[in-house]
Order: structure tokens, then C-alpha cells, then sequence
């Protein structure tokens, strides 16, 4: 049943494993196409198999499904890691509030694209603000940023 | 070329499936 099939894919999705996971997920929108848990499932599992362009497809065609589910991030992040990274950044940009992911995000597409002043902005703020199990990358990355910069 | 990590990557989550269950 579909909830023996929620059960089975959370133990996955705990152990954060996205192979055995994805089957699952498939069966799920089988019986529930709609399912916006499920959809968002298969989207993250796109992602995390590196299929960037399916994941975009997919945004595209679920978006009225997903309608009320804000997924700039992950629409984003797949721009970045197809180096459509100008992209990334406007719809980034497009935001007036963006959450913390997005500004994660969007410090890396300002290191890519060489603007390592607003980088580390964006960087410093992040540090200031949050406690996660990120700080030693942070530093690292405003560590690069900053080196050259100089 | 200095090192810097992919952080967002971590953000690339399953939603929370705990009102399923
Ligand atoms: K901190």
C-alpha cells in the first residue's frame, strides 16, 4: 500500500540513500502520479543522481502540481551544476527574501563568476547567522574568496 | 586554485516524510 511504501522510503531517505530510494519513489507516483511529497522526492533523487537537466525538465512539467512549493533553490542549484551559472544567478537575484540555502547557493555562484567582494559578503553574513555542521567549509570557502580577492 | 567545497549540495534534501508516517 501507499503507506507501507511512504514507510519503506523514509527509512531510505534517512540513511540518505538515494538508490534505494528511487525505486520506491517511482512506485509511489505509479499509484499516486500527484503525490507532491512523492514529486518532491523524485526531484531531489534527479538532482542527487547528477540528471540536472531531467530535474529541470521536471521542475518545468510538475510546476502546476508543485504549485505553493517554492523551488528556486533546487532550480538554481541545477543551473550551477550545469555551469549555467548567469542563469543561477538572476534567478537567485529574483528573490526578495531568500532562505539560507539560497544564500549558500548564492555564494557560490559569485565565486564562480569572479565576484569574490560580493562572495564574501554573502559569506560573512552566513557565518554570523548560522550553526550547522558546515563552519569549517564556510571558512574554508571565504578563506578562498578572500585569497583572491587579494 | 584554492580549496572550496560544493556546501549547497547538503541542502539537496528529501522533504520531511514524518506526516506520513
Ligand atoms: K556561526
Amino acid at each position: 500500500s501507499l503507506d507501507q511504501l511512504f514507510a519503506q522510503l523514509k527509512r531510505f531517505a534517512d540513511e540518505g540513500d538515494y538508490n534505494k530510494a528511487d525505486p520506491v519513489i517511482k512506485k509511489i507516483l505509479k499509484e499516486a502520479p500527484q503525490d507532491k511529497d512523492a514529486l518532491l522526492c523524485r526531484l531531489c533523487s534527479l538532482i542527487q543522481q547528477g540528471k540536472y537537466d531531467n530535474a529541470l525538465t521536471f521542475i518545468k512539467s510538475k510546476r502546476d502540481l508543485l504549485s505553493g512549493v517554492d523551488l528556486t533553490f533546487q532550480e538554481s542549484y541545477c543551473y550551477y551544476r550545469l555551469h549555467k551559472t548567469k542563469t543561477a544567478l538572476e534567478l537567485l537575484q529574483s528573490q526578495a527574501n531568500p532562505n539560507d540555502k539560497c544564500k549558500e547557493l548564492l555564494a557560490q555562484v559569485l565565486y564562480r563568476l569572479e565576484n569574490y567582494k560580493e562572495c564574501i559578503t554573502v559569506y560573512r553574513n552566513l557565518i554570523k547567522n548560522s550553526q550547522d555542521d558546515f563552519e569549517n567549509e564556510r571558512e574554508t570557502n571565504l578563506a578562498a574568496a578572500c585569497a583572491l580577492l587579494s | 586554485k584554492p580549496l572550496f567545497f560544493d556546501i549547497a549540495n547538503n541542502y539537496v534534501e528529501f522533504p520531511s516524510l514524518d506526516h506520513r508516517m
